[in-house]
């Protein structure tokens, strides 16, 4: 059971918003959407809850998974306004006409699981912003969905609340039992919650990879500046060898690139000092931080930025040194 | 913040004013030149009013009328405007343009031709005629309070509503309804008023069949009988004030408008 979403395509006065879109989600999966605002991610989320649809292509419901089951949680929830928080909660179960008693005991367990004793009575105007995005989940999470979509649901809370609030989501998960697509543009949020993620920009898909593998394997260029943690150094690869200035690397090459390319080096890669490194560098300045200093060196008249380094000696601006790699960082087109 | 008070002072003045004189040529049973204030109270002009045969009918149409026609109204300006928000054919202007038109034409012209054309529908010097009329000179105020209300509102509650597994009818009667409500009193209370005070249509349409609290007041007024036109005026007042008082209980049903805190 899961969602089979097959090249869906929607257009907004001939402008095109999403472009032969294809993705699959599995049972109990966290999958993000993730890419820049504008790219069409809130509207293929529209398309799977069927309140837009595809102009072409298909949102397959696979198992005993089906549309009823598909809740969307909207970035702004929208917490009907005219409503306490226990009628907000209650709403699904009472146009199901559920029981009286049955709503009054699931609405009870809701409020236990998303901390808002106390609060029932209140209106969603009274509320915080984090009290709301729990209504608005309890909301969906009463009626069990198989399938949940969240719009951005964490972009409107400040750091702090943010991290509880995904310890939040991956207890609720592992406890009913539901999947999630969820669209962020956070690098950070979907690196920790999604098992993998569907990079979206310009429309279109660009790469569906676990976080680790998006990480260490973008396919292009673009995918690394979406997720924003890479150096980029130009220089000239033949095979696995890349040169850059009078360096030698040895880089992995799976689309057998020739010429002028671009090596990505992660900002977090784990460099170190030898006498003999292959990457001759000068340090430009360090800047102290708590997980490790950063330090911008500058390679071949490119700037490289190394953060939480863990150098075994102390760099001052100015220094050349040796640096060591990892070996097998990956090439890309040059933009 | 002296300039505020004194020009709520003003404010008040020019509202009750015009109250306290009609209050005082209602019971002045004589009132003459030079004295400042009646010389002789009474209820005179209130038994005289009352002993009119047209005194009870002409308030049970005044209200039955502004009843129905507020109703359709709304029935008409609720979907019109529904559909106005949500089509992107016609620009916004247009519409209201669209809209004033009824204002904008002036309304004797559209009674005298309307009446000759009731006349051969046979529709003249009926309740039916008279409510259209009164409808079409509703409207507009009714569908700009609408559309204003609708477009704040926008469809996102109705969209969450929906996926949350609401058919079409909930979503009507549990979300916009009641996102509309402040709107729907304004503008029923609005529409309640302008069918009670309409005389021109009434006069004409009604084909001195159906009289109205209006058809009743204006000729006394006319005629400089400020007595027997200041009790109607009066009664006038306090009817309207009730149907309005009614009609907005009726709307604001078991969830009063103290209920939106938004």
């Amino acid at each position: 059971m899961g969602l089979n979403v097959k090249e869906i395509s929607y257009r907004y006065e001939k402008r095109p918003v999403v472009k032969d879109v294809s993705f699959t989600v599995n049972e109990g999966e966290i999958v993000t959407l993730f890419g820049p605002s504008g790219a069409g991610k809130t509207t293929i989320l529209k398309m799977i809850a069927g309140l837009l649809t595809p102009q072409t292509g298909t949102v397959e419901f696979t198992g005993n998974n089906c549309r009823a089951n598909t809740l969307l949680v909207f970035q702004d929830y929208l917490l009907f306004p005219h409503m306490t928080v226990r009628e907000n909660i209650a709403f699904g179960l009472k146009i199901r006409h559920v029981a009286r008693a049955e709503v009054r005991q699931r609405v009870a367990e809701m409020v236990t699981e998303f901390q808002l004793a106390g609060l029932e009575k209140q209106y969603p105007a009274q509320l915080s912003g984090g009290q709301q995005q729990r209504v608005a989940l309890a909301r969906a999470i009463i009626l069990r969905p198989k399938l949940l979509l969240l719009d951005e649901p964490f972009s409107s809370l400040d750091g702090n609340l943010r991290q509880q609030m995904y310890a939040y989501l991956r207890r609720l998960q592992a406890r009913y039992h539901f999947a999630v697509i969820m669209v962020s543009h956070d690098q950070q949020e979907t690196f920790l919650l999604s098992d993998r993620v569907v990079v979206i920009a310009n429309h279109q898909v660009q790469q569906v990879a676990s976080p680790q593998k998006l990480y260490t394997q973008p396919v292009s260029r673009l995918v690394a500046d979406l997720l924003g943690c890479f150096n980029y150094l130009r220089g000239t690869v033949k095979g696995t060898s890349f040169q850059v200035g009078t360096s030698q690397l040895t880089v992995a090459n799976p689309d057998h690139l020739q010429g002028t390319v671009e090596l990505l080096v992660p900002f977090t890669c784990k460099a170190t000092l030898r006498k003999d490194g292959d990457l001759l560098a000068t340090v430009k300045d360090v800047f102290w931080q708590p997980a490790g200093p950063t330090v911008v060196f500058q390679v071949d008249n490119q700037r490289l930025e190394l953060r939480q380094t863990a150098f075994t000696q102390e760099l001052a601006a100015g220094t050349q040194v040796h640096l060591d790699l990892p070996a097998g960082g990956r090439v890309v087109r040059c933009h | 913040m002296r300039k505020k008070v004194v020009i709520l002072w003003l404010a008040s003045l020019m509202v009750l004013v015009p109250i306290v004189m009609i209050i005082l040529w209602a019971v002045a049973v004589k009132w003459t030149y030079p004295a400042v204030l009646p010389s002789q109270y009474g209820w005179l002009y209130f038994r005289r009013a009352y002993a009119d045969p047209n005194f009870w009918p002409s308030i049970w149409n005044s209200t039955v009328i502004a009843f129905v026609a507020t109703v359709v109204t709304l029935a008409i300006a609720l979907p019109a405007c529904r559909f106005l928000t949500m089509q992107h054919l016609l620009s916004g202007r247009l519409i209201e343009f669209i809209i004033y038109l009824p204002m904008i034409l002036p309304a004797i012209a559209i009674v005298t031709s309307t009446e000759t054309e009731f006349l051969r529908w046979q529709l003249s010097g009926t309740y039916l005629g008279v409510v259209i009329l009164h409808v079409f000179f509703m409207l507009p105020y009714a569908m700009q309070i609408m559309l204003e209300s609708y477009r704040k509102m926008g469809t996102a509650y109705q969209l969450t509503a929906y996926n949350l597994g609401a058919n079409t009818w909930q979503t009507f009667w549990r979300i916009t309804v009641p996102l509309l409500r402040p709107g729907l009193i304004a503008a029923a209370s609005l529409c309640y008023i302008i069918s009670y005070s309409q005389y021109l249509p009434t006069f004409f349409v009604g084909d001195s069949n159906i009289i109205t609290l209006p058809l009743l007041l204006i000729p006394f007024a006319n005629n400089g009988r400020f007595g027997v036109g200041s009790v109607y005026s009066i009664i006038f007042i306090v009817t309207s004030l009730i149907g309005v008082g009614v009609i907005t209980t009726i709307i604001g049903g078991r969830h009063g408008i103290k209920r939106q805190r938004n």
